[in-house]
């Protein structure tokens, strides 16, 4: 067992940070004295250090299971961004010759991602057994309760799962948890026990509002009005692809700035570059699904809009999140048009399977055998796992409820007429700053927003590369000796 | 799949079948779709869209349909004298891939993402840093990536990598082509520009930049073949892919050998059929000396269909017809000899 001064050197010499962020020190901490933990750290806070340092001071094999293939290669980027390169994403994307050359490999990374599904497959799970790993992290911990929004069945596995392993030391990692979603994560894994290791979920720095809007006409004005007195850069989520394309092409003309879409549907080399021109200021506005932002490592994006507002306050407030890192004053805003929950509800219904389609199944599973979406994916889930067609019905008609109803404390957020953050932290059970001028508001002025006095943006690349010769492009690319 | 693109895919002579264009941007690889695609001389196109939708094709036809670009000739489709003259407009302002052979020879997605990976790390490196996000590649192509840099930096120098780019890019002999694809290249502190942002500065759309960056790149493949001395050398090693099928290739193999369908199919536990299938595609995709069609199909069958089907166009023979005098005539032997004379009248 380390010190508190030989951890402080272990963080020196494998981060060069000098300082732990909040939270981190007593989580790694925790795990060092082998304890189960489960960690509630904002987004941002640097879940990752916590198992990346203790897979290097223990030298042991760490396994991550994560719910998403993006957010697996973008982390799995950025510990090869800080020189880890024994680090590799396991999933069902890999291509055969992948595939088998990290199985071939598999003794030779640290830091190992998976998916649920992956960990499932008999042959790869016996090989991850002979390698005893020193850790099992799940992250995203949330997924495992049927009463979080974003439920996913394969993780109810991992309780079972870890058993087999050998019971590893285990961390728990989520962003938002309120304390039943916390009880049930823990009694899901079979870790009651646990370690709770956890900060205020509070971002002082930024200021929350919504702005109720007439029509989508209006919207787009309110908009166009909130960028000119907003601090750059930014990000806008959308809940439809099409939309953000629009936005973003609309945006693109009529200001002088330069904004770009990112969603699922561009290709990984453009999302990519998206992501570094980003990063570099040469955009200074992304106009995205709720895909972007995970393994982005920004820290002065001054505002976060939401032109759609997301289907929960536990989505909300993440992708709040991701504004004002530095801490310095930036701003959230949702733009609200009466009955803009019809989106979420009606994608909440559509992704679930109906009672129908159930039964269908139940009666004859071979008849789907190649059928492979989402929906389809739970019921088969639920049927090879033994669960009668009744009791999934019944838990289905449970999780639809839950939906709905997170959707409705969505709506009461957005209508909400006192404090904001007081109706953050009420949900998650948690302690907030009091209001003050620079708390929250629903309604945004020009003249809010110049109260913020919000920092001077950040350096703007606006050179215009369309306007270089390509034998610019390359010597610009090297730099050459001569 | 646009206008133009299907445009090209038809011709003002040989009415062609709707579903084997279809087919044939979209890879699958039938027998019978490879066959026609044969002769229609669109092969190169083979797996061109692989992700287009029925209802798009569909539409982008039934357009071309309703303003007469194409007529209908007995269930197939021939271009129109309207039609061959929107052709020649648009391919004034339309981009024709120059490469489709070469990317029916090699894994071009692989090659690209090599490409791109090795000019991130040289630049990287060039600029002495270390620390960065290196492009999303699959795990073998990240592995390349380090030893090629290995040797590289043994055998190579930046000025000589930067060099053999743009001598790649000086041989288009075409600027705004060059620029095209410098924009797709990254590396240390140049982001490049996305085909969202190309297609608006070149008011164009997403999938055509695409396209053309792509074929760009195929063609490199060559010049990097001809110099043995090149430090790109090593990108093309293994990526060589055979248009025929592994099957289909130790089936022509074991034929070779002078093995009987019977044996093959015995010891492969394939149906007759699929073996001969086998021979089919191999026929259709290779040069006529690779294929032993003296041991597939005998002199005196050839003279005896030569005398039934004389004097008529090979895209009309029907095997209805030569049934009727040679009742036992495996199908097998008609299509083989219709390949075998495809290839012959083509030389
Ligand atoms: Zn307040």
């Amino acid at each position: 067992m380390l010190n508190r001064a030989q951890l402080h050197a272990e963080l020196k010499r494998y981060t060069g940070f000098d300082e732990f962020r909040d939270g981190q020190e007593a989580a790694v901490t925790s795990l060092l004295a082998n304890q189960d933990t489960l960690a509630i750290l904002p987004t941002g806070a640097g879940k990752s250090l916590i198992y990346e340092l203790y897979g290097k001071i223990s030298n042991r094999l760490v396994i991550i299971i994560s719910p998403l293939l993006s957010l697996m290669q973008d982390q799995v980027s950025s510990l090869n961004y800080r020189g880890e390169r024994r680090a590799v994403a396991y999933t069902s994307l890999l291509m055969g010759q992948d595939k088998a050359y990290i199985e071939a490999h598999l003794n030779q990374y640290r830091f190992l991602f998976m998916s649920p599904e992956m960990l499932v497959n008999d042959a790869i799970f016996n090989r991850i057994k002979q390698l005893q790993p020193g850790l099992l992290v799940i992250d995203e911990a949330h997924c495992i309760s049927t009463w979080g929004p974003d439920f996913r069945p394969e993780y109810l596995l991992l309780g079972k799962l870890r058993e087999r392993l050998g019971s590893p030391l285990t961390l728990m990692l989520t962003a938002t948890a309120t304390p039943k979603i916390k009880l049930d994560i823990k009694a899901k894994m079979g870790l009651p026990d646990a370690t709770e290791v956890m900060t205020t979920i509070d971002r002082p720095n930024i200021f929350i509002g919504v702005q109720h809007v007439d029509s989508a006409k209006d919207k787009m004005n309110h908009l166009k009005q909130l960028i000119s007195n907003l601090t750059m850069p930014g990000i806008i989520y959308f809940s439809s692809k099409k939309v953000a394309n629009q936005v973003a092409e609309e945006l693109n003309n009529e200001l002088a700035i330069n904004v770009a879409a990112y969603h699922a549907d561009l290709s990984s080399d453009d999302r990519f570059k998206v992501q570094q021109q980003f990063m570099s200021n040469q955009i200074q506005l992304i106009c995205a699904t709720s895909a972007f932002g995970m393994g982005i490592d920004k820290n002065d994006i001054r505002f976060v809009i939401h032109y759609h507002m997301p289907s929960t306050l536990e989505d909300y407030w993440q992708e709040v999140g991701r504004a004002g890192r530095d801490g310095k004053q930036s701003v959230a805003i949702i733009l609200y048009q009466k009955n803009d929950e019809r989106i979420q509800l009606s994608l909440a219904e559509s992704s679930l399977p109906t009672n129908e389609e159930i039964h269908l199944y139940y009666q004859n599973p071979s008849r789907f055998a190649k059928v492979d979406d989402d929906k389809f994916r739970l019921v088969k889930f639920y049927a090879t796992h033994r669960v009668r067609e009744d009791q999934l019905v019944q838990l289905l008609q449970k999780r639809q409820q839950s939906r709905t109803q997170s959707i409705r404390e969505m709506v009461s957020y957005v209508n909400y007429a006192e404090c904001k953050r007081e109706l953050i932290g009420r949900h998650f059970k948690a302690t907030m700053k009091d209001h003050d001028e620079k708390c929250c508001s629903n309604e945004i002025t020009s003249e809010i927003i110049e109260s913020l006095n919000l920092p001077e943006p950040a350096i703007l690349d606006t050179t215009n590369p369309v306007k270089l010769d390509w034998k610019r492009v390359i010597s610009n690319l090297f730099l050459l000796k001569n | 799949m646009d206008e133009f693109r299907l445009l090209s895919l038809l011709s003002d002579k040989q009415p062609r079948r709707k579903r084997v264009v279809e087919n044939i941007l979209k890879g699958r690889r039938t027998v019978s779709t490879l066959f026609w695609g044969m002769r229609y001389g669109i092969l190169d196109w083979l797996g061109y869209e692989k992700k287009l939708q029925r209802d798009t094709y569909d539409s982008v036809f039934d357009q071309l349909i309703q303003e007469q670009l194409v007529e209908a000739v007995d269930q197939q489709f021939r271009l129109t004298e309207f039609g061959t003259a929107r052709l020649n407009q648009l391919a004034k302002t339309h981009y024709q891939p120059q490469n489709l052979a070469v990317g029916q020879f090699y894994d071009s997605q692989l090659f690209q993402e090599r490409l791109l990976l090795i000019i991130q790390v040289v630049s990287e490196y060039s600029f002495d840093n270390r620390q960065y996000y290196p492009q999303l590649a699959s795990q073998a192509n990240l592995q390349f990536a380090r030893e090629w840099f290995r040797w590289f930096k043994i055998n190579g120098t930046v000025d000589l990598f930067a060099k053999e780019i743009q001598d790649l890019l000086q041989n288009l002999n075409d600027d705004r082509l060059a620029l095209l694809v410098a924009f797709r290249f990254m590396g240390h502190g140049t982001m490049g520009l996305t085909t969202q942002q190309l297609a608006v500065e070149y008011n164009s759309d997403v999938d055509q930049i695409a396209a053309i960056q792509t074929d760009v790149m195929l063609g490199f493949i060559p010049r990097i073949k001809e110099n043995p001395e090149s430090l790109l050398s090593p990108l093309i090693a293994g990526i060589d892919s055979s248009r025929v099928s592994a099957s289909a290739t130790q089936t022509l193999a074991e034929v070779w050998q002078h093995h009987s369908f019977k044996q093959i199919s015995q010891q492969r536990r394939l149906k007759e059929s699929t073996v001969k299938e086998h021979i089919l595609e191999a026929a259709i995709l290779l040069p006529i000396d690779e294929i032993p069609y003296d041991a597939l199909i005998s002199q005196s069958l050839r003279k005896q269909l030569a005398s039934i089907l004389s004097g008529q166009e090979i895209d009309e023979w029907q095997f209805d017809q030569l049934t009727a005098k040679l009742p036992d005539l495996d199908f097998f032997y008609f299509r083989l000899y219709q390949i075998l004379r495809s290839k012959e009248h083509v030389k």
